[in-house]
């Protein structure tokens, strides 16, 4: 129970947690030091919450070896549960070392969440969105904007994945959005023996945030088999739901909902995106109507599979590519607001520079499909 | 020959843009984005050219950007300051990839 609350509450609540234990612990120091302490009961459970976070700290260092000698528990901390008791955090980068993780050590409750590396509990790097993590396993049913990708990407020592951009409406049935070059782009045999085809599995997250072990990942649709390039002027891919796996309405991590109706973009429209490297990001539509030629591969690092020359895209800025990275495409790009954003456009290619998006209105088009939102 | 060729290239615009802006207050401009379609296939084939597309300049004047993979004193020369009276502006792109990860 304890660790569903903590799962359900997400990073945030055990960051505030980790904050209260640190926060006890001064007060703690205070109480003892200042002439004018609070009343002695106070005092006194002050002082055993404080032994209590001394045993459960000593309790964590004894059994941090053993817990990460798994590859994908990245961290441990002493935190407080749901009741104010102290607690064994366990944080994990994959749904089996969470699964894997003891309820208990030595009669104290373990809390186990989900994290990316380290770093992304500090806000900075890959997390974006104040601590949501876009690389980690999601508990189904799954948001939008993280990363993802073919299931079986993977060829020449490489493996490939982007951003599962948005949720999309076809046919009466909810498909994945995100690149061709994303989901669809392996079309030869080459390294991997196979090619993507209709029906293969799209994973949660991308064999990128998983060393490449897609036993790692869950299933979360399945390819439609549409290939939209070479043939048309959008580089997209839609994959149909496995029912249960993904939200319903369409919601994108740190963004949330998004509107149904999509707007066209404007130079100086202040954007922002959901993408699994940078997680959110935001700056502005500096130009449009971009004709550009961008070179595909015909696999994971493959060779060269066609150049495509596109026209009537939209120019974002991209500032050292912090607005958009490697790993990102595929993301939804949408108005900077809060409260359901219009979408604009599915990011597809950059440079440190700038940023490039195919017109949600193609997109749509191309595929026959609507934006699944409010 | 590589230098002559978008030399003679950017001549032959730029007295295009001259004829055109000469009268330019006799004919309404054209289309900025007719006349960068126009200029696609020449423009794009320059050398280092990696794109083309439609922004404003400070004071909100439409104006085309030719797009370059790196700064180039020879692609500054060899693209005109304006087509058919619209402002051209050349700025550094970079390499365009698809930006999916590995």
């Amino acid at each position: 129970m304890k660790r569903s609350f903590l799962k359900k509450h997400g990073l945030g609540l055990a960051m505030v947690s980790v904050a209260a234990v640190l926060t006890v612990g001064i007060m703690g120091c205070g109480v003892e030091e200042t002439p004018l302490a609070p009343t002695q009961s106070t005092d006194h459970s002050a002082a055993m919450l404080e032994g209590a976070l001394k045993r459960t700290m000593a309790t964590q260092d004894r059994h941090t070896a053993a817990l990460m000698a798994d590859p994908d528990v990245v961290g441990t901390a002493t935190t407080l549960d749901g009741n104010g008791n102290p607690a064994v955090m366990i944080m994990a980068k994959s749904q089996r070392a969470l699964n894997a993780a003891p309820t208990e050590i030595e009669g104290i409750p373990v809390i186990a969440v989900y994290t990316d590396q380290p770093v992304a509990l500090k806000g900075s790097g890959g997390g974006g969105g104040g601590g949501v993590s876009h690389k980690a396993i999601q508990t189904p049913p799954i948001q939008m904007g993280t990363s993802g990708g073919w299931r079986y990407d993977l060829a020449n020592g490489y493996c490939c994945g982007g951003t599962l951009g948005a949720l999309v409406n076809r046919s009466g049935s909810q498909y994945v959005l995100s690149n061709y070059h994303v989901l669809e782009a392996d079309i030869v045999n080459g390294g991997n023996s196979r090619v993507a085809q209709a029906g293969d599995p799209v994973i949660q997250p991308g064999l990128i945030d998983i060393n490449c072990n897609a036993n790692s990942s869950q299933n979360v649709a399945t390819l439609s088999g549409i290939k939209t390039l070479p043939g048309s002027n959008v580089d997209a891919a839609i994959a149909q739901v496995i029912p249960g796996m993904v939200r319903t309405d369409g919601s994108i991590l740190a963004i949330g909902t998004i509107s149904s109706s999509t707007i066209a973009a404007t130079v100086g429209q202040a954007v922002k995106k959901s993408g699994r490297t940078t997680g959110l990001t935001r700056n502005s539509v500096v130009a449009l109507n971009a004709t550009i030629n961008i070179a595909y591969e015909n696999e994971c690092a493959g060779g060269q599979s066609f150049v495509k020359t596109f026209t009537g895209q939209i120019v974002i800025g991209n500032n050292g590519s912090k607005f958009l990275a490697g790993g990102d495409s595929g993301s939804l790009l949408v108005q900077d607001v809060t409260t359901n954003p219009r979408a604009i456009g599915l990011l597809f290619a950059g440079s440190s520079f700038y940023a490039y998006a195919n017109p949600i209105g193609q997109v749509l088009s191309q595929l026959n499909a609507t934006m699944v939102g409010n | 020959m590589k230098l002559l060729g978008m030399l003679i290239f950017g001549s032959v615009l730029f007295l295009s843009c001259a004829v055109t802006e000469e009268g330019g207050n006799a004919v309404a401009k054209k289309d900025i984005n007719a006349v960068m379609q126009a200029h696609t296939a020449e423009l794009m084939a320059l050398p280092g050219v990696t794109g083309l597309a439609i922004s404003e300049l400070e004071d909100k004047t439409p104006c085309i950007w030719v797009m370059i993979l790196e700064p180039s004193v020879e692609l500054e020369w060899a693209i005109p300051d304006s087509l058919d009276g619209h402002p051209v502006r050349v700025v550094v792109s970079g390499e365009i990839k698809p930006m999916d990860g590995n």
